[in-house]
């Protein structure tokens, strides 16, 4: 995968608002330019039509006969004021050359029926000799006599003048503009740099007191922030709870695990070493060390069952599973049967009320079926050979029930207030002391409820312990 | 490791795929008494090697190995076409890892630590799935089964069975002490006869225990679940 740069958030905002900045002024130039390039045109033409009319004014019929004088004067007083050279043409009733420059084209096109003057005019670019040049039309009545309609009769006035004070009018007008855009441009970025590098601050401080911690705290951020960086603080300071949680679960699991794994390491040890000088019988002694293989089986993989209960416990997401608790009791009552059969136990799985819902608990399978699994454990190895246990399901008005009983000897007061501690175990010899611990992390991690209660039994003699999970 | 004798040719031959020196001579040592002719391979590639160029009836697969991890090279044998039956040993055990080596193509999965008991019945099971044996006899207690001939031997003596009691039976035995559900054996006793009542287990189960009475074996309910056999003993 591509490695992403990190974003500037400083620099993105800049950029992305001198962007904006800068589309708005060349838009806004565009404008301007168009303007000032019409008012220049319109102020231009106006000069232009005045001499079209005062070449008109000569047109004269006379004798049967058009003729035009030229107003030399008049034209240089145009040129003058237009820096640039001016040509004229007059055009007869019939559109033949009658006088001026013949080079310049006749006017052809159609005159606007409103137009801003009062005359018959047209203004066009044209070329004239290679050069490009603005043409203002006339039509100019001329009066050819005898009244009536036919009085006047029309001639066209063309004068054309070269463009170069237009062009360089419009230039300075454009550069003007530009000037003054981009001392805008460069004062506005300098004040937006600058604010927005006053609005980043909380982050740098943030950032210096992150940097500043001493690397091993896992302590929440208390310094006050913005409204904007609080949430970002919030996540940090429960990521860092999380962190926390999961490396205390670490510590002591590494703690109680050397303990647990060692002490059945010892006594295998011993074992091997009485069994090797012969202080006791090769099948006593292979007896005591199966026994022991057993004893840290058991140890190993209740250690690790409660590592994945605080690691579950530190990914909230795997809990929302559903578990249909029916078929996980008759899985686990297989899996424990030759446990079972060892101790030829008599056991039996009841299942009582609607089962409407299946008899579903919420909560990850494999937490479910750890919880049972160990209650499991406790009832098999507390009920004497050929004894009694069992699993009840039960539905009740709010949920299910799932308890586990057996005929063992039940739990005293002193021994009910130390249940819950780790490595309690009321015999050292055959329980990690752990699953109790793993039980009460599972409920508390599905939201159950666990109690641990004697039976109360009719027959005398008789006794025995059922660990009651509700389900919420 | 492999034990040799006149024998070899009929036992079924399995690769032992496992990279602790001191896991991998117990297992060819107690496979080898078992029954089995044992090689062996201690790494990934020599494993992948081997499964694919020779005929084995059952490869033991352990997944942490060297060069190549065991679930890599599950995939690969059977990208190669090998069908081979595969029982996967791992120390893993999370159930994780048990689904995806059973999607990978495993058969079987046993949890590190295991007995070796249940090793070889699941090895068995495996066989016997896979058609490569043609008769398994199965002892358990004074019990002798012969499945190809349908027959029940206690003490040598052919037990008088219905064959509904005779598939029960073999159904509990491929799992000694291990409880087998309902609905499994109802599955194996009735094949997919619908006219069975749910409850015709229980009269099968019932009759069955009768005849077991005295030969050392007893058959356990385990209400609300299954049933397992186990061998009698004075508790």
């Amino acid at each position: 995968m591509k490695q992403l740069q990190p974003i500037s958030i400083k620099r993105r905002l800049t950029l992305s608002i001198l962007a904006a900045l800068v589309a708005f002024l060349i838009v806004d130039t565009t404008v301007i330019y168009q303007n000032t390039l019409q008012s220049i045109n319109v102020a231009f033409d106006r000069t232009l039509l005045a001499s079209a009319r005062a070449i008109g004014d000569t047109v004269k019929f006379e004798n049967g006969k058009l003729s035009a004088s030229l107003p030399y004067a008049t034209l240089e007083v145009f040129e003058a004021v237009t820096r640039g050279r001016i040509v004229y043409r007059v055009t007869d009733f019939d559109g033949g050359f009658l006088s001026g420059y013949p080079e310049l084209p006749a006017h052809n096109g159609v005159f606007p029926k409103r137009s801003p003057y009062a005359a018959l005019a047209a203004f066009y670019e044209d070329r004239f000799e290679d050069e490009a040049v603005r043409v203002a039309a006339l039509l100019q009545p001329v009066y050819v006599g005898s009244g009536g309609s036919d009085a006047y009769r029309m001639v066209t006035v063309q004068v054309a003048e070269t463009l170069e004070l237009r062009k360089t009018l419009a230039q300075q007008a454009l550069r003007s503009t530009l000037d003054r855009q981009v001392i805008f441009l460069m004062l506005l970025s300098t004040l937006i740099w600058w604010l927005i590098a006053r609005g980043m601050r909380p982050i740098s401080a943030l950032r210096r007191e992150l940097l500043e911690r001493d690397p091993d705290s896992l302590a929440p951020i208390t310094t006050p922030a913005s409204r904007e960086l609080k949430p970002a603080i919030e996540a940090l300071n429960e990521v860092m709870a999380r962190l926390k949680r999961v490396l205390d679960n670490q510590q002591r699991f590494v703690r109680d695990a050397s303990h647990q794994l060692r002490t059945p390491l010892t006594v295998l040890k011993a074992q091997v070493q009485n069994a090797q000088r012969g202080h006791v019988a090769p099948d006593v002694a292979f007896a005591g060390l199966a026994d022991s293989v057993d004893r840290a089986t058991r140890v190993v993989n209740q250690m690790l069952a409660l590592a994945k209960v605080a690691q579950l416990d530190a990914e909230p997401a795997q809990v929302e599973a559903l578990t249909n608790l029916h078929a996980m009791a008759q899985d686990l009552a297989v899996e424990c049967s030759p446990l079972i059969a060892d101790k030829a136990l008599d056991f039996s799985l009841d299942v009582s009320g609607a089962e409407a819902n299946g008899f579903r608990a919420t909560g990850h399978e494999w937490l479910i079926r750890e919880l049972f699994r160990n209650l499991m454990s406790n009832a098999i190895r507390h009920t004497p050979s050929g004894a009694a246990f069992g699993i009840d399901i039960r539905a009740t008005g709010s949920g299910v029930l799932m308890s586990v009983w057996d005929s063992g000897c039940g739990i005293d007061a002193e021994r009910e207030a130390k249940l819950f501690e780790p490595f309690s175990s009321g015999d050292p010899l055959s329980g990690s002391g752990l699953g109790l611990i793993i039980c009460r992390d599972i409920c508390k991690l599905i939201g159950a409820r666990l109690t641990l209660r004697n039976r109360v039994l009719d027959e005398p003699g008789t006794s025995g312990l059922r660990a009651t999970v509700v389900f919420g | 490791m492999s034990m040799s004798n006149g024998t070899q040719a009929e036992k079924p031959r399995l690769l032992v795929v496992e990279d602790d020196p001191a896991l991998a001579q117990a297992l060819a040592l107690a496979l080898s008494r078992r029954g089995f002719h044992v090689s062996q391979s201690t790494n990934g590639r020599s494993a992948l090697d081997r499964a694919t160029h020779e005929e084995f009836a059952a490869i033991v697969l352990d997944l942490t190995l060297p060069e190549m991890d065991g679930l890599d090279v599950l995939r690969a044998v059977r990208a190669h076409g090998t069908t081979t039956p595969v029982i996967v040993l791992t120390a893993r055990g999370t159930v994780g890892d048990r689904v995806q080596g059973l999607r990978l193509g495993a058969d079987d999965y046993l949890p590190k630590p295991f007995d070796l008991d249940e090793l070889e019945a699941r090895l068995h099971a495996l066989l016997r799935r896979g058609g490569n044996v043609a008769s398994v006899r199965q002892h358990f207690g004074a019990l002798r089964v012969d499945e190809a001939a349908a027959v029940c031997y206690a003490n040598e003596q052919a037990l008088e069975l219905s064959a509904r009691e005779f598939a029960m039976l073999v159904t509990l035995i491929e799992k000694p002490a291990h409880a087998v559900t309902r609905e499994r054996l109802w599955e194996k006793v009735f094949g997919d006869g619908r006219d069975a009542q749910p409850d015709a287990i229980e009269v099968v189960a019932y009759r069955l225990r009768k005849k077991l009475t005295g030969l050392g074996v007893e058959l356990v309910a385990l209400r609300g679940v299954g049933y397992l056999i186990r061998e009698k003993r004075a508790v």
